[in-house]
C-alpha cells in the first residue's frame, strides 16, 4: 500500500446500559440521549495482590492508515472475480482521564503506575482471533476491542486524585471475501458482512493500482477510508 | 372568520384582566422589532359586536392593529445538517453523507401575524398588550418532510400585557429576554433567520420592571429587572435578569432588526445579566437529593450609527453597526438552538449485568448543564461576538443597503466535561459569516439575497493527537420576500 486517505470518521459509541432495557410506557418520555462512561466500562479488581482490570474500552479517535496490503487471487480466465485478503494496518493515539471516582468505585485505591500496569495486562489478553469482523470504527461492538493492541499504557496522576493515561492504539484487522469486477467497479464482498463495498480503480503502468470509493462510499467498509493507492509486490 | 372578528377574539383574550382606561399608543421607541406602532397601521379597525359575555370585546376608546407579514425564503446549502433555520445547529461532520451532499428548501413559516392593543388611559396610566404567532411550532413527531413545510404548526411568539406608570412600568408574559436586550433595537440586520451563532435570541414567560428616565431629553436611561421562567422549574426559582441600556436620543441611525423594515433608532449601549439556579437530580439510577449549581451571563450591546440617518424618509449613506458580546455558564438555551452536543454522560454498569441496566432520567434540558467525572454537577461555558454593519446606498432614499455579520462562539469547558469516547459529537466553536443584498421593492415589500458561511470545531482528534480539530463547513445562499401589513 503506497498511500490512502481517510475522513476523520465517527461513531457515536454504542451506549451498552441502554441494552435489557424493559419496553418503555406509553406516554412517558423516553430517555434522553446520552454521552458515553466517564469510566469507559472500567472494572478494577485485585488478584494475589495485585490489581488486575478485567474490563475497559480504550477510547480514542479514528485511526490514520499508515500501510497495508491486499492480496488478489483470480479464478476466472477472464480475471472478472477471485478471492482477496486485505490487511490494513491504522495506529493513533488514545488518551483518558480516570477520575478518583472511576479508580474507587470498586472498593480499590490504586496507584497510577499499577493502574497502567494492569491496563497493559488486560491489552495484551487477546480474545479470539484477529478477524474478519471487525473494523477499527469507534462504533464496532465492544468485542472488536479486542482486535486492538495498545502500546506504550502510560498512566500519571493529576489533580484530584485522577491518572491521566495514554497510550498509542493500532489494528491490523484482516479481512477476506471474495471480489468481482464490474467494468471499472471492484466489488468486494466481505466474508464477515452482509453487503459488499464497491470500489473504482484504475491500473495505472507498471504494477500500480488506485482505488476510490465508488459514488464517495468507503472501501472494504472501513469507516470513512475514500482512496487507496497500491503498489505491486516485487 | 372575518379579521375585525379575529382581531376582537385575540385581543379579548390578551386583555381579558386589563383595566378600563382611556386612548393611547405605544411609544415608538419601546417597539421590537419592525413592527409599526398603534395607529400607524391603516388596519386598525373598530371593536366589533360581543358575541359572549366572556370573548367581550373591548368598548370605545381601544385601539387595535392587525400587524405582520407574509414571507417566503429559500435557501441552499452545501451540507444537509441544517433545517430552514442555521442557528447554532450541529454541522454534519467533514466525510459523512450530510457533509458531502447539498440541501435546498423553501419555506414560509416565518411569516407573522400579530395584534396590539392598547387599553383607554386611566389616568397617568397606559395599558397595552400584545399576541404574534409565527409558523415555527413544534412538529408532531410522525410528520413528514411534505407537513413540516406545508402546513407547519403555529408557535407563540409574543404574548403579554404591559403597563406604564409615572412610577415604574410593568411588562407581564411572554416577552424577548431582558439578557441581551432582546427586542430593544440591537439586533443585527441579516436575511439569516435570528439568532445567528453565538446571538442571544431567546423569549420567556416574565415579569418585568422597568423605568425610562430621561426619556424626551438628548440622553435617557432605561433599567429593568426580570423574574423570568427558570430555565428549569425543578429548580424552583425563576431566574433573574438585569440590564441598563443608555440612548444617546440627538445621534441618530438607520436600522433594520434581522429581516426587517428599515427604521431610526438612537445610539444605545446596553449592558445587562442573567442569574440562574441549576438542582438537578443526582447522577444515579434512583437519585436521592438534587445536585445544585448555579449559572450567570454578562452580555453588552451597542447600537452605533456610524454615518447618521438625515431622515426617517432618506435613509441613504447611512452606516450604522452593531455589537453584542456575551459571556456567561449555564446559559446554552438563551442562544438559539445552541447545546454544541454536550449530553449527560451514561450512567456506569461496571459489572455489566445488572437488569434493567441503569438509566440516568435528568430533569433539565441537554447542554446547559452536565456531570463530570467527579459525579460533579457544572455548568458549560460559553462565550461569543457578533458584529453587524449595515450600509445603506445613497440611492432611491436609501431603499437599495447592503449588510454583513461577522460572529463566532466558543466553550472553554465543553471538551473536558465530555467523555472521550463521545468527543466527536460535540463542537467547541463555531464562527459564522454573513453578507446580504437588500430592496424595499415598496415601502410594504421587500427582497433579500444573502450568502452565509459557517464552520464549526468538532472535539475529537483523529489520526493523531497533534493534529488540529475536524472542522465542518456549510455555506448557504438564501433569498428572502417580505411583504409587510
Amino acid at each position: 500500500m503506497a498511500d490512502a486517505c481517510r475522513d476523520p470518521a465517527f461513531g457515536t459509541p454504542v451506549p451498552v446500559t441502554y441494552y435489557q432495557q424493559p419496553v418503555q410506557i406509553a406516554r412517558q418520555p423516553t430517555p434522553m440521549t446520552s454521552s458515553s462512561d466517564w469510566c469507559s466500562g472500567l472494572v478494577l479488581g485485585t488478584a494475589m495482590g495485585n490489581t488486575v482490570v478485567t474490563s475497559f474500552t480504550f477510547p480514542h479517535d479514528t485511526l490514520g492508515v499508515t500501510g497495508g496490503q491486499i492480496s488478489y487471487s483470480g479464478d476466472d480466465p477472464q480475471h472478472a472475480q477471485g478471492t482477496y485478503q486485505a490487511v490494513v494496518n491504522t495506529v493513533g493515539q488514545g488518551a483518558i482521564e480516570l477520575s478518583a471516582a472511576c479508580l474507587s468505585r470498586m472498593g480499590t485505591s490504586v496507584s497510577c503506575d499499577a493502574v497502567a500496569s494492569a491496563l497493559t495486562t488486560f491489552a495484551g489478553m487477546k480474545q479470539g482471533d484477529p478477524g474478519i469482523a471487525c473494523s477499527d470504527s469507534p462504533s464496532e461492538p465492544a468485542t472488536c476491542q479486542f482486535f486492538f493492541s495498545y502500546q506504550n499504557i502510560r498512566c500519571a496522576p493529576i489533580a484530584g486524585g485522577a491518572c491521566q493515561c495514554n497510550y498509542g492504539v493500532s489494528f491490523s484487522g484482516t479481512l477476506t471475501g471474495r471480489w468481482t469486477r464490474v467494468g471499472t467497479l471492484l466489488i468486494h464482498n466481505d466474508a464477515s458482512r452482509t453487503l459488499p463495498s464497491q470500489a473504482d480503480y484504475c491500473v495505472q503502468g507498471q504494477g500500480s493500482l488506485s482505488l476510490w470509493g465508488h459514488d464517495g462510499t468507503s472501501i472494504l467498509n472501513q469507516p470513512g477510508l475514500r482512496t487507496l493507492s497500491l503498489q505491486r509486490s516485487p | 372568520m372575518k379579521i375585525p372578528r379575529l382581531i376582537s377574539w385575540i385581543g379579548a383574550a390578551v386583555l381579558l384582566v386589563m383595566p378600563r382606561a382611556y386612548a393611547q399608543t405605544r411609544e415608538p421607541g419601546q417597539e421590537p422589532e419592525d413592527v409599526p406602532p398603534v395607529g400607524d397601521n391603516p388596519t386598525t379597525v373598530e371593536p366589533a359586536p360581543p358575541s359572549s359575555p366572556r370573548a367581550a370585546p373591548p368598548g370605545p376608546g381601544w385601539q387595535r392593529s392587525l400587524y405582520g407579514f407574509a414571507e417566503l425564503d429559500a435557501m441552499h446549502d452545501t451540507s444537509q445538517a441544517y433545517g430552514p433555520a442555521s442557528n447554532n445547529a450541529m454541522l454534519a461532520r467533514p466525510g459523512s453523507y450530510a457533509g458531502a451532499h447539498a440541501r435546498t428548501q423553501l419555506t414560509v413559516a416565518n411569516s407573522q401575524l400579530g395584534v396590539r392593543l392598547a387599553a383607554p388611559d386611566y389616568g397617568r396610566i397606559k395599558t397595552s398588550g400584545r399576541a404574534e404567532i409565527d409558523f415555527f411550532g413544534v412538529q408532531p413527531t410522525d410528520a413528514t418532510e411534505q407537513t413540516t413545510f406545508t402546513t407547519p404548526s403555529v408557535r407563540m411568539r409574543l404574548f403579554y400585557v404591559e403597563l406604564k406608570t409615572p412610577i415604574v412600568d410593568v411588562l407581564v408574559g411572554q416577552y424577548h429576554d431582558l439578557f441581551g436586550w432582546g427586542g430593544a433595537g440591537f439586533y443585527q440586520n441579516s436575511v439569516a433567520f435570528l439568532g445567528v451563532a453565538g446571538e442571544i435570541y431567546h423569549r420567556n414567560p416574565q415579569i418585568r420592571l422597568s423605568k425610562t428616565l430621561g426619556g424626551d431629553s438628548a440622553v435617557s436611561l432605561d433599567l429593568a429587572v426580570a423574574a423570568v421562567r427558570p430555565v428549569q422549574r425543578d429548580s424552583e426559582v425563576p431566574d433573574v435578569e438585569g440590564g441598563i441600556k443608555v440612548s444617546v436620543n440627538t445621534w441618530k441611525g438607520a436600522t433594520a432588526q434581522g429581516f426587517g423594515r428599515p427604521s431610526v433608532a438612537p445610539l444605545a449601549i446596553g449592558v445587562s445579566g442573567v442569574g440562574r439556579r441549576f438542582a438537578v437530580a443526582e447522577f444515579l439510577p434512583n437519585p436521592g437529593d438534587a445536585k445544585i449549581a448555579f449559572g450567570w451571563g454578562a452580555a453588552a450591546n451597542v447600537f452605533l450609527p456610524v454615518i447618521p440617518v438625515r431622515s426617517d424618509s432618506d435613509r441613504g449613506n447611512a452606516l450604522s453597526l452593531t455589537v453584542e458580546a456575551s459571556t456567561g455558564s449555564g446559559i446554552s438555551d438563551l442562544y438559539t438552538g445552541l447545546t454544541g452536543g454536550a449530553l449527560f454522560p451514561l450512567l456506569p454498569d461496571p459489572s455489566g449485568n445488572l437488569v434493567p441496566a441503569p438509566i440516568y432520567r435528568p430533569n433539565i434540558d441537554s447542554g446547559i448543564v452536565t456531570y463530570d467525572a467527579n459525579g460533579d454537577l457544572k455548568s458549560i461555558d460559553w462565550r461569543a461576538i457578533v458584529l453587524g454593519a449595515q450600509y445603506y446606498l445613497p440611492v432611491a432614499n436609501g431603499r437599495i443597503w447592503v449588510s454583513a455579520t461577522a460572529s463566532r462562539i466558543e466553550s472553554a469547558n465543553i471538551l473536558g466535561l465530555t467523555p472521550e469516547a463521545s468527543r466527536g459529537g460535540i463542537f467547541l466553536k463555531q464562527e459564522y459569516v454573513d453578507g446580504n443584498l437588500f430592496a424595499a421593492v415598496t415601502p410594504e415589500f421587500q427582497v433579500g439575497i444573502s450568502y452565509q458561511f459557517s464552520r464549526q470545531t468538532f472535539g475529537d482528534r483523529p489520526f493523531d493527537v497533534n493534529l488540529p480539530h475536524p472542522v465542518g463547513r456549510n455555506q448557504r445562499g438564501e433569498l428572502g420576500f417580505r411583504l409587510f401589513f
